[in-house]
């Protein structure tokens, strides 16, 4: 079995659960609950609960989806990243206070990841409020040093994060054909 | 909640349950029911758990009542059966905790009453039960995998992630907090290790209920391909830039409708003001730089606006206007009342660029000069045309000529010298050659299939 892994990450309310269900095959499920069931006696911060979706291209191939839940940390990814993982997903919402906080945030995060592998930014809410616009998200990612795809989208729709798949695949590797 | 601390889980063997509750059990076993449960064969089983709604559930089950082990019956109905107990579905992660209990108690009830006399099955062994509290206590049944009944496995559309924001920290939406306070250390693989294994549903092997996605109609091969010669053209590759055919390839922008849209823009976006074009014909072009927007009286997408675009344009025949507040109103009123023609203001550069170009260059392009991507453009808002996605992903990696980026992908040399007109004019390509570098990272070779059937069906529309 080859698994291989899409990581969607950004502040809550972004719309990764949205992007999940865009384009899974089953209904995404929600760790959630289980989790914390596992950790209602420990320390919060260990309490992972994930979307999770899946692709499947065939009986011996899987690509997995995962949302990762609103922490400050995402040590816990490392496990689920270093098997498999090829690229990162980040979403940010356009109507929030200060969406760049949140690129340097996430970007800072999930560095060494992206580094290795990719990362595409969708930008959504954009159809709810217009500014901060593209320019200002391409600026603020030239600022990071970091060249990657970004593009406004719809959570809810599936050719929106179609789009940004392709984009992620294609950033890994341009000689892909389809 | 109920825990049994020293002698691990309970052991449990799966009689006949049906694929959607099945799922479910071995979710909750693989996750948070880790320690409470284990599934094992019918022979080491203390316990066996049977769907009651499944066919043959019935049968089955009285077969193995002779083993006297206690029976887990699930159903949405309740079942009465001597040495079971039932738990109701849709299931929940408090019924199936305090089914470990449930069972126990049920084996020491049937040990007492066959005592003195032994039961023919060994009886479970004894074990210490610890009744924690429960963190969040509520009258209802906590539903842990959604609200619904089936098909609503794991409880999507129960939002249940809200309840989690108490306990995690998250970024603030209200303080102005200082960046080092919500800079999350750098994680490095290294650490894995010491990080609590974390429970990844890749590995748990699940099943689960499939998605129906409606198809999109795929617009007609032929159309897309006519529409692709309106914004590439159709030229042959030239081998060799001394080819005296190059002339051919190129136009002077500054005949063509595009030059007034760009003034138009520069004006608008220097004014910050919406800025009226006024088109051969009648038509108008109302750009809006505030809400980076356009609107078009003609579509886009219409032959007249594609000759428009394409043929030169007279002195006089284009003006720019920028309108009064009054005037402004009533342009944003028809607009508004027009939404089809509102476009992004990016993607009416693009296509105006593309309907001009046809696969040609600006003249004033140095088709010698390495160049390289520094904005990847919106392409989820414009218009796409063959090849544009790779063409982007590998200018933004690797500095290249027209040229050279068309051989290394091996594609028409039209679509790339497209997509350079189109950026280009929205000014996303590095023009400083000092900043020019590779960012190229070693390609997966072994992922190009995957990458490649992932593409596909994603493509596809969902398609398998
Ligand atoms: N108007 C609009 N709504 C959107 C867009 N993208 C997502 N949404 C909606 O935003 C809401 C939040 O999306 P979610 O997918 O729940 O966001 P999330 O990132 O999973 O949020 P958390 O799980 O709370 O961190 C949903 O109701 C989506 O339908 C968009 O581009 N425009
Ligand atoms: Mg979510």
């Amino acid at each position: 079995m080859i698994n291989r892994k899409i990581i969607f990450t950004g502040p809550v309310g972004a719309g990764k659960t949205t992007a999940i269900a865009a384009i899974s095959d089953i209904k995404p499920i929600t760790t959630d609950e289980y989790a914390s069931d596992m950790t209602k006696s420990r320390k919060p911060q260990t309490t992972v609960a994930m979307d999770y979706g899946l692709i499947r291209l065939s009986d011996k191939e899987r690509v997995h989806l995962y949302g990762t839940p609103g922490q400050e940390r995402f040590d816990f990814m490392w496990d689920i990243l270093t098997k498999g993982g090829i690229g990162l997903v980040l979403l940010l919402d356009n109507t929030r206070k200060d969406p760049f906080q949140d690129m340097r945030f996430y970007t800072n995060a999930f560095r060494d990841f992206i580094e290795k592998q990719q990362m595409v930014v969708g930008v959504t809410r954009m159809d709810l409020q217009h500014k901060p616009g593209l320019a200002d998200y391409r600026q603020c990612l030239e600022s990071l040093s970091l060249p990657s795809p970004i593009f406004e989208i719809d959570a809810r729709s599936h050719k929106d994060v179609t789009m940004l798949i392709q984009a992620l695949l294609f950033s890994l590797d341009p000689g892909v054909t389809n | 909640m109920l825990k049994h601390s020293k002698t691990g889980p309970l052991k449990v063997a799966l009689l006949s349950v049906g694929p959607h509750n099945r799922a479910i059990l071995e979710f909750f076993f693989a996750g948070a029911g880790r320690s409470l449960f284990k599934t094992v064969s019918i022979p080491e089983a203390e316990a066996l758990i049977v769907d009651y709604d499944h066919v043959g559930a019935k049968d089955e089950w009285e077969q193995q009542s002779n083993t006297h082990k206690p029976g887990i019956v699930l159903s949405v109905h309740p079942v009465e059966l001597s040495n079971t107990i039932w738990l109701p579905k849709p299931l929940t992660s408090k019924a199936l905790t305090e089914a470990v209990g449930r069972v126990y108690a049920l084996a020491s009830a049937a040990e007492a009453a066959a005592a003195p006399a032994p039961v023919a099955a060994e009886p479970p062994p004894k074990r210490e039960v610890v009744r924690e509290e429960p963190v969040v206590s509520s009258s209802a049944p906590q539903q842990l995998f959604g609200g619904g009944s089936f098909p609503q496995p794991f409880g999507v559309s129960a939002k249940p992630a809200r309840k989690l924001r108490s306990l995690v920290i998250d970024l603030s939406d209200e303080d102005d907090e200082d960046d080092s306070s919500l800079v999350a250390k750098p994680v490095a693989p290294e650490v894995a290790a010491e990080v609590e294994k974390v429970f990844d549903p890749a590995e748990a092997n699940i099943s689960m209920e499939e998605v129906a996605r409606t198809v999109e109609p795929e617009v007609p091969p032929e159309v897309a391909e006519q529409r692709w010669r309106e914004l590439c053209g159709d030229r042959e590759d030239i081998d060799d830039p001394s080819d005296r055919r190059m002339d051919a390839i190129f136009f002077t922008p500054e005949n063509y409708l595009l030059s007034n849209v760009l003034e138009a823009v520069r004006l608008a976006r220097q004014s910050n003001q919406s800025v009226q074009l006024k088109l051969p014909g009648g038509g108008y072009a109302l750009l809006m730089p505030d809400m980076s927007q356009a609107y078009c009286t003609l579509d886009t997408r219409a032959d007249e606006f594609a000759m428009l675009c394409n043929n030169p344009v007279q002195t006089g025949q284009v003006a720019l206007h920028i309108p009064s507040s009054t005037e402004l109103l009533q342009l944003e009123e028809e607009a508004r009342d027009h939404a089809g023609g509102i476009l992004d203001l990016e993607a009416f550069i693009w296509v105006v660029s593309l309907l001009t170009a046809q696969g040609r260059l600006s003249r004033n392009v140095d088709v010698n000069k390495r160049i390289a991507l520094k904005h990847w453009p919106n392409m989820t808002r414009l218009e796409q045309f063959p090849q544009v996605m790779r063409i982007a992903a590998l200018w933004s990696q690797r500095p290249g000529t027209l040229f050279e980026i068309a051989k290394a992908l091996d594609i028409p040399q039209r679509y790339v010298f497209s997509f350079y007109t189109a950026a280009s004019t929205l000014n996303l390509f590095e023009l400083d050659q000092t900043k020019l570098k590779s960012r190229e990272k070693e390609k997966p070779q072994e992922s190009r299939g995957l990458f490649a059937r992932l593409l596909k069906r994603l493509l596809g529309g969902g398609k398998k």
